[in-house]
């Protein structure tokens, strides 16, 4: 019981500026009364062990990093105005607010580079085939399996024309990206490279026993409506979070059930609320969710 | 041991020796090329033995780009891919290498030409904005010159330089990421035999309406799903032939019509004027007759052979030239 009071005041610290759902003292006491008392334990120690971005942090991150790849390209002879950025989503996506992101914490904008659109390949082409070698780096929060990656990168690679070497800057790059990564030529620079055995769910660390392991997948299916295992997209249970949105491979403990009913998630996707709490959301309300559970 | 088959050829000149190294599988890119027709399984099962007993014998030939700690192959995909396997198995493997300049621009480009060859055929509009720079860095228009140049066949380099003829704004219609809003490359290319047609039949409207404007409504009639298949195109020229035998008034009033109204589909519109089930008949027809009366001859062991061989070599040429005529068609969905 202490613990779970405890937990009402540190959870929504360590998860301030969390943006689709403000994490509230009333939101964490609801998540944690869904479930009986024997599991809260369970999930108290399974969020300890969620890495989370906030917005300071990931822009931190990536200038780091940015800065590592930056100073190694040009050492190897690649000087700015042959380095071009990418975001390789629409616009108002993940990659794209990263790119403006980090452009604007790196102040990039002064430093000579070059910027694209995946999207806009005829412009692509012109612009590698007259510079005819360089770098190009493909910007990102958080990259899962790689799919949503490979997808754009195969769709736009035909067009880069010339000696480019290729690599994927993002906060978080799990590790079941980096074949796709290597298929494609192109190198990963992360903050995070999250492999499987950071993951309690994949049963590859130490932190809780097989018994336990199987106990937060049980709650996971539930919280699920047993519409699948409920570890996420491809089974990953990956246990990195971003400020701006949970990665849909993140288990749905964590997220709640898709419309937050029968539950409630103390860090629910921008898709896992219904239309009303999106736009309570947005405008940065508590959500007060109403009991919806039929007698 | 002698070198796998089927090991990318490499033109002179584009690998200059260089320095030697040996590298982990891991240290290498794996291959761009398409798996399938690189990496059939029994001839690599074979290699893969081969260089568990022996190691790799023959240097791989890689490149470096500028910042990158990987490599990139040039040529031994193969063996790379063998020993790939092998390291996953637990074997530990170092495969010698012999690193060299990165490809020049246009090496590279035609490097992509050769594996755009592996590759399937309708991903052609990539092709055509690289041939164009090619055209301009070389100086090159003639399509046998540049067939020789960059490895694409003539029928290829042609389809190309047809795509490079419309005007941007169609070709980015080609170009956008989701495929359920990108029309496919080839509707282009099906759609330049009906532009003559039009001009040849109905000189005021072409006119009126100019290429683009007919262009316009081409698209508005694919989108409207008037075109159910861009081989269709093909109907529309055969029926143009078909009626120069006293129907050409006829099929100009149909042409008229399906130019301006967007839901006239093309096989109503045309399907009258075409005789293609007689031809189709007549061809198969044709094929077997081919092929029995060269079973009956079995001319497999005789022995003044020259001009036989001479005459099989150009039905042959004439065949190959035809499949690739008759290739084409919608893109398969995207998964």
């Amino acid at each position: 019981m202490i613990e779970e009071i405890y937990a009402t005041w540190w959870i929504p610290r360590r998860f301030a500026g969390y943006r689709p759902a403000r994490v509230s003292a009333t939101r964490v006491w609801k998540w944690l009364n869904q479930f009986p008392a024997s599991e809260r334990m369970l999930l108290l120690r399974l969020t300890r062990c969620v890495q989370y971005l906030s917005e300071k942090a990931l822009a931190t991150m990536l200038v780091r990093e940015n800065e590592k790849l930056i100073k190694r390209l040009n050492f190897a002879g690649i000087p700015n105005e042959r380095i071009i950025y990418v975001q390789y989503d629409d616009a108002g996506s993940s990659s794209a607010v990263t790119l403006n992101l980090l452009r604007d914490a790196g102040l990039l904008e002064r430093k000579k580079f070059r910027w694209m659109d995946y999207k806009r390949v005829k412009d692509f082409h012109e612009m590698t085939t007259s510079l005819e070698e360089g770098a190009i780096i493909f910007v990102d929060d958080f990259v899962g399996s790689g799919t949503q990656f490979r997808k754009c990168h195969k769709f736009c690679s035909p067009f880069i024309v010339g000696n480019f070497s290729q690599f994927l800057l993002a906060g978080c790059i799990c590790e079941e990206a980096f074949k796709v990564l290597d298929a494609q030529n192109v190198e990963p620079a992360a903050g995070i490279m999250h492999g499987r055995k950071d993951r309690p769910l994949s049963g590859l660390g130490s932190l809780f026993s097989k018994s336990e392991i199987e106990t937060l997948k049980g709650i996971c299916r539930r919280v699920a409506n047993n519409s699948g295992s409920g570890l996420g997209f491809d089974d990953m249970a990956s246990m990195v979070i971003l400020y701006r949105n949970t990665p849909n491979n993140t288990p749905f403990a964590f997220r709640g059930t898709i419309g937050q009913d029968p539950f409630v998630g103390i860090l629910p996707r921008t898709t896992d609320l219904i239309s009303e709490q999106q736009a309570e959301a947005a405008r940065n309300v508590p959500v007060e969710l109403q009991e919806k559970r039929s007698s | 041991m002698n070198p796998p088959k089927n090991t990318t050829e490499i033109k002179p000149g584009l690998i200059p020796t260089g320095l030697l190294k040996r590298l982990r599988p891991s240290e290498v890119f794996p291959s761009v090329n398409n798996p399938r027709r690189l990496f059939d399984p029994e001839p690599l099962k074979v290699l893969k033995e081969n260089i568990r007993q022996h190691g790799v014998l023959v240097p791989i030939t890689v490149f470096q780009l500028k910042g990158q700690s990987k490599y990139h192959i040039l040529d031994g995909e193969r063996r790379h891919r063998c020993c790939v396997q092998l390291e996953e198995e637990g074997q530990t493997i170092t495969i010698p290498a012999n690193v060299v300049e990165p490809p020049s621009r246009v090496a590279g480009m035609l490097y992509m030409f050769s594996i755009h060859n592996i590759r399937e055929p309708w991903e052609l509009m990539p092709v055509a904005l690289s041939l164009k720079s090619v055209m301009a860095d070389l100086g090159e228009q003639e399509t046998q010159k540049l067939s020789e140049l960059t490895g694409l066949s003539e029928p290829q380099v042609e389809r190309c330089k047809i795509l490079l003829t419309y005007p941007a704004k169609y070709q980015d219609m080609s170009l956008t990421p989701d495929p359920e809003e990108r029309i496919p490359a080839n509707f282009w290319i099906e759609a330049h035999a009906f532009f003559p047609v039009v001009e040849t039949c109905l000189p005021k409207i072409y006119r009126a309406l100019g290429r683009d404007g007919i262009c316009d409504r081409l698209v508005d009639k694919y989108w409207a799903g008037s075109i159910k298949s861009v081989i269709h195109f093909r109907r529309i020229t055969e029926a143009f032939e078909e009626s120069r035998d006293g129907r050409a008034g006829e099929f100009a009033k149909a042409l008229e019509r399906y130019v301006y109204e967007v839901d006239f589909e093309t096989r109503a519109a045309f399907d009258t004027f075409v005789m293609e089930a007689r031809k189709i008949a007549g061809t198969l027809g044709a094929c077997d007759e081919f092929l029995r009366q060269l079973k009956r001859g079995k001319i497999d062991h005789i022995v003044e052979k020259d001009e036989v061989v001479k005459r099989l070599n150009e039905v042959r040429r004439f065949i190959d030239k035809l499949l690739i005529k008759l290739e084409g068609g919608d893109a398969p969905k995207e998964s």
